[in-house]
């Protein structure tokens, strides 16, 4: 009975998403000078509406999960972690030197994803670091840190893990043995969205279910009460950041390993960034993640269709995202209470 | 009758469903200090409200001087001659003196800070209120003198009527003595004051005239001299049963909580603690009296083993070393911190969350690391209702409760455990009515009887008698030495301020 | 070279320094706008459209910031007239501003890839500057966004420090009951305020398409406006501090392009790294309490 009604308070404002994003979508494309009901069938069928179409927004949907939700995680512990961008970039890579710069052995895949994982809590770890130690609060060095890892990727895929045919600045391609098994074969969906789905509920029981969410969230949001309970706040701390930034690493190494199959430097179309309006759509609960993070992928897919048959240009779809966010939270006075303006000053011991 | 500043005819107001006035009745005169008594939630600070503009009444009428008046914002009624100094003050702590005066003076245009600081130097003068160096932040000023500064905000304009609510809920005793007199001093002049409490000494050291509230109805008025002690406190908590549990001494066992040479020295080369050594016995209170600022905060701290590393002096509690916050809790140590949202409690967690909040608790919630949310919920209602938290849905988040109900809420997990064997608490009552602090005191006394130590760090004489334990007394980080039975109000009231070098 | 070095850093400051010196203001006042970003892309892409259109980068210039003022009054709207999360409103703005200028763009030059070229800000030579020994020839030839942005950094510290209405503004950030108590309209302060941020960003996105790059392309803001939101804490929340990083941020920016230039055998890429990476070395080199405004983000919408 519970379980149902926490569910509809996560679905209503999808459903209103969706049909807030049809409407968006006809006036949008009216605005810029398309036939209206052209641009919505298309993105419609482009998203939805085949087996292939489908599958392509299922794809388009493992990276935007797990992204969001590492955002969820982080702004629900108290930590405003505006660096899953550069955390899922740093993940790819580790990801792509694993695959490309180690030969080609059997079980491969397992150890590019725990790269992947490990890179981006190393990351996000360096911004726990400077919020723990140095005082720096974790929005400024997480958005720093984006940039550095964009030119890192940048940087690598034109030097040490540039292809061997020196062609492209891009990676080699990856070797069977480190690539993504297919969950249906043939289709190009692979075991990356079972590991998304996985995370929604490992994640949701981790911070609701867990004595160790409880502790995340103390630590984030009041560390002096955690303190006073015992808590090993500092630790504590350093888990949320890291289980953070190991998600979003992992969604960089999934979409190299499962996607891509190697990596160049316009990897992430600013999945990162997107994820942040994920995980706020689906009201920062691992349900309504999910379900946003579906819609956002639908929506990416189905633009794409819609600009090849309505000829309005797909980076509309970002507009539909971002004007869905602002209406749903409009309507739904969504409001946030994980987050902690000042936390950096809250890390202080007593007045002394 | 030209006397009368301010005459309330029946007003009346309900949210939703509860009535909080019903149909009130005041009326305050020229130089005279009215009191309005009552318990928490028995209507005063709404009634105040209504008076400020800050509510509108659904009924009733409100005469101001004779004429008859009708707020429509607290802007108005503050024009009209009616000042209030909230509870919480209205200050900005990250500006000085005078910047907060400018504020106070609506000062749009340039402004230079010499200028600032003569008008605050003046005004000052006129109004006899002495607030010291105007170009100090707020933030560096104690309670006391924040609140000279609250009141001479209040006085930028000569009011007809200052309202002043729980005005002595934070300040030392010889505080509350400078308040009064400069209260008196303003009545003298002509001010209405009405002042808000639900302390009964207090309605005799300073009010000429009383007014009862008892939820949301007047139940007695009058002059001062026409009541004692008793009568207010049954005319204030009506039929309630107050819970008076006596101080049944039980014989005191094992030594349980021993601090050594506890030393405190912050960054600045301030002195918080100045070796400190402290021994509480099982089945004993004891209670350490003193202002706030005085040390009770780092106290606090090294007791509870959140701070020890970087600071000197051993801890023991039943004569096992204390390292850390953890080992303070595994060794049955509870702690009620004297800022209860800022170290006690995550505003944005539900209540039953909040319950969880220590090391052993949520272990014994959770003993393989989980926990099923429903099941803790409904585990944590009846514990909620012990200690009167209202209301007692454990879903709530604890930022939505009022401060008094924080407050019991942080005891509701700190004292509703069994195995306590040392107790610290910090002000534990701040913010509670006549009823609650009873009932925690009486709580505080059990847990002794049933053997645990405990330990009261308070800046409230009353509490300081009414726990009847051993009294210290805390002064610039120094504990002064433990007295006998005999507690003596005044002795400990000039050893706080430091009157007597603590040999 | 030295010059034509320093000049070149003050030019790339100036878009940052804009919009940190309006999401000053705002911050001031308590509200945390990340739409920064959104802001300034459609400053950028107004000013853009409307500077070809007219062939006059001035217009340009003051359709950008009036596109600015208009996204700042969107965020208003939302985030204080009904009360949504203003980390969502300003989530929402940037993704919004992304796909509209993006879309926009599209349809108006279509997607051959032909780059837009847009006329110039003027230099403005303001008599006398030139003349002033070391910096002077630096001054001398910049155009009058970068004027109008040096210009505002002494006047926001008078505003702060000197005047009743700095006092009301920062009162209204760190503790808007106590403002609101003494009769402040506390929503109406802030709207005003966003409005003025809004109108900043719209200027410094104008000054990216019509003075530093000379012509638009999607996205063209790449993350400037989250710098301009690091610079505001690295700043710490002072019109002098926030000059300060964003002139680090300018210059080491204008590094980076001479490396390049002179083909310094250093990989473009971590050249192009420098100025985050020097960023986050200061902060990491002086730490220092945050002065954040104690009501940031708060959402209070009272009075």
């Amino acid at each position: 009975m519970n379980a149902v009604r926490v569910w509809l308070r996560a679905a209503a404002p999808a459903a209103a998403a969706v049909g807030l994003a049809v409407v968006l979508t006809a006036a949008m494309s009216a605005i810029v000078g398309a036939n209206p009901v052209q641009a919505v069938g298309a993105l419609v069928s482009g998203s939805v509406g085949s087996g292939a179409s489908l599958a392509a927004t299922l794809l388009r949907t493992s990276p935007l999960l797990l992204a969001g939700l590492a955002v969820m995680l982080a702004f629900r512990s108290g930590v405003f972690n505006i660096g899953a961008e550069g955390q899922l970039l740093v993940g790819a890579l580790a990801a792509t030197a694993i695959a490309t710069r180690t030969g080609t052995w059997a079980g491969q895949a397992v150890l590019v994803l725990l790269a992947g994982a490990a890179a981006g809590a190393l990351w996000a770890g360096f911004a726990a670091w400077l919020r723990e130690r140095r005082g720096v609060n974790e929005v400024i060095t997480t958005i720093l840190l984006n940039f550095v890892a964009l030119y890192l990727v940048s940087y690598a895929v034109d030097g040490p893990l540039k292809e061997q045919s020196g062609a492209y600045p891009q990676s080699d391609a990856f070797p069977a043995t480190a690539e993504l098994w297919r969950l249906v074969p043939g289709s190009r969906l692979h075991v990356g969205l079972a590991i998304g789905v996985v995370a929604v509920f490992g994640v949701g029981g981790l911070l609701s279910r867990a004595s160790v969410g409880l502790r995340l969230r103390s630590a984030g949001l009041n560390p002096n009460a955690a303190r006073l309970a015992g808590f090993p706040v500092r630790r504590d701390l350093f888990l949320a950041f890291a289980l953070s930034g190991a998600l979003a690493g992992l969604a960089g190494a999934i979409e190299v390993a499962g996607v891509t199959g190697r990596l160049y430097e316009r990897i992430s179309p600013g999945y990162g960034y997107t994820a942040i309006a994920i995980a706020l759509l689906g009201g920062l609960r691992s349900g309504g993640v999910l379900l946003a993070a579906v819609f956002f992928a639908a929506l990416g897919t189905g633009a794409s269709a819609m600009e090849r048959t309505a000829g309005v240009s797909a980076v509309l779809a970002v507009a539909i995202q971002g004007a869905t966010l602002l209406a749903v939270a409009m309507i739904s006075r969504t409001s946030w209470t994980g987050f902690v303006p000042s936390s950096s000053e809250k890390v202080e011991a007593p007045r002394a | 009758m030209s006397d009368v500043v301010l005459e309330v005819v029946d007003v009346r107001k309900r949210f939703g469903d509860v009535v909080a006035l019903d149909g009130v009745r005041l009326e305050c005169r020229r130089g005279e200090i009215h009191a309005l008594l009552g318990e928490n939630g028995a209507g005063k600070s709404t009634l105040m409200h209504v008076v400020s503009g800050l509510l509108s009444a659904d009924g009733g009428g409100m005469r101001l001087q004779g004429a008859e008046v009708r707020w429509r914002s607290a802007d108005e009624a503050r024009s009209a001659g009616i000042a209030m100094v909230h509870q919480h003050f209205m200050l900005v702590p990250t500006m000085t003196v005078s910047e907060n005066l400018a504020l106070a003076r609506q000062v749009l245009g340039m402004v230079a800070p010499a200028s600032l600081d003569a008008d605050v130097r003046r005004l000052a003068a006129e109004r006899g209120i002495d607030v010291g160096d105007p170009r100090r932040c707020v933030e560096e000023l104690s309670v006391g003198e924040q609140q000279r500064v609250e009141i001479l905000k209040a006085l930028v304009d000569v009011p007809a009527l200052l309202i002043l609510d729980e005005p002595t809920a934070v300040l030392t005793p010889s505080e509350v003595g400078d308040l009064f007199a400069l209260l008196r001093e303003l009545a003298s002049q002509g001010t209405a004051i009405i002042i808000v409490t639900h302390k009964l000494a207090e309605v005799f050291a300073i009010a000429d005239r009383v007014s009862v509230l008892r939820r949301g109805a007047l139940v007695a008025s009058g002059p001062a001299s026409g009541f004692d002690h008793d009568s207010l406190a049954r005319e204030m908590v009506g039929d309630q049963a107050v819970d008076t549990a006596g101080t049944s001494a039980v014989p005191p066992g094992p030594e349980r909580l021993r601090a050594r040479g506890l030393r405190w020295t912050s960054a600045d080369g301030r002195v918080g603690l100045d070796g400190v050594d402290l021994e509480v016995r099982g089945g004993e209170i004891v209670v350490v009296a003193g202002v706030e600022g005085n040390g009770q905060q780092e106290l606090q701290s090294l007791l509870s083993g959140v701070r020890t590393a970087d600071v000197g002096g051993e801890v023991h509690v039943d004569g096992r070393l204390v390292a850390s916050a953890a080992d303070a809790r595994d060794a049955g140590l509870a702690i009620v911190p004297a800022d209860r949202r800022r170290d006690g409690l995550v505003a944005e967690m539900p209540l039953w969350e909040n319950l969880l909040l220590g090391r052993e608790d949520l272990r014994r919630a959770a003993p393989r690391g989980w926990l099923v949310p429903s099941e803790q919920s409904r585990r944590a209602r009846p514990r909620l209702e012990a200690f009167s938290v209202r209301p007692a849905d454990p879903d709530l988040p604890a930022g939505a409760l009022s401060g008094g109900n924080q407050q019991r809420l942080v005891l509701a997990r700190e004292l509703g455990r069994d195995g306590l064997s040392v107790v610290i608490a910090t002000s534990p009552t701040r913010g509670l009515d006549l009823v609650a602090t009873r009932a925690v005191h009486a709580r505080l006394r059990d847990l002794a009887r049933r053997g645990a130590a405990v330990l009261v760090l308070s800046t409230d004489l009353d509490e300081v008698e009414a726990l009847a334990g051993r009294v210290a007394v805390l002064y610039r980080g120094r504990l002064g030495s433990i007295e006998g039975d005999a507690v003596d109000r005044i002795e400990i009231g000039r050893r706080m301020a430091g009157l007597e070098g603590a040999s | 070279m030295l010059e034509s070095f320093l000049a070149a850093g003050l030019l790339l400051a100036t878009p940052i320094l804009l919009a940190a010196l309006g999401e000053l203001l705002v911050e001031r006042t308590g509200v945390l706008n990340i739409g920064v970003e959104g802001m300034m892309l459609t400053g950028a892409f107004v000013a853009a459209v409307v500077a070809e259109m007219s062939a006059d980068a001035t217009w340009g210039a003051l359709a950008g910031m009036a596109a600015g003022v208009g996204v700042g009054g969107l965020f208003a709207w939302a985030a204080l007239v009904l009360g949504t999360d203003q980390i969502i409103v300003g989530a929402a703005i940037n993704l919004l501003a992304l796909g509209g200028t993006g879309a926009l763009y599209r349809a108006l030059y279509g997607t051959t890839g032909a780059a837009l070229v847009l006329p110039t800000l003027p230099a403005l030579p303001l008599p006398g500057l030139g003349a002033i020994p070391g910096i002077g020839p630096v001054l001398a030839a910049q155009n009058g966004l970068v004027y109008v942005g040096l210009a505002l950094v002494p006047a926001l510290a008078f505003l702060f420090r000197r005047t009743g209405l700095g006092l009301r503004l920062r009162a209204i950030g760190d503790h808007p009951r106590a403002a609101a108590s003494l009769g402040y309209g506390v929503r109406r302060y802030k709207i005003v305020v966003l409005l003025m941020a809004g109108g900043l960003a719209g200027l410094a996105g104008a000054t990216l398409t019509l003075a530093a790059t000379n012509t638009f392309v999607e996205g063209v803001t790449a993350g400037r406006g989250f710098v301009a939101l690091a610079v505001v804490v690295f700043g710490r929340w002072s019109p002098a501090g926030v000059l300060a990083g964003a002139l680090v941020f300018g210059l080491v920016n204008a590094l980076q392009f001479q490396l390049q230039a002179a083909s310094v055998a250093v990989p473009h890429q971590v050249a192009l790294m420098l100025p985050y990476l020097v960023t986050l070395a200061v902060l990491v080199a002086v730490p220092g309490r945050a002065a954040a405004p104690r009501a940031l983000g708060a959402n209070d919408t009272d009075a």
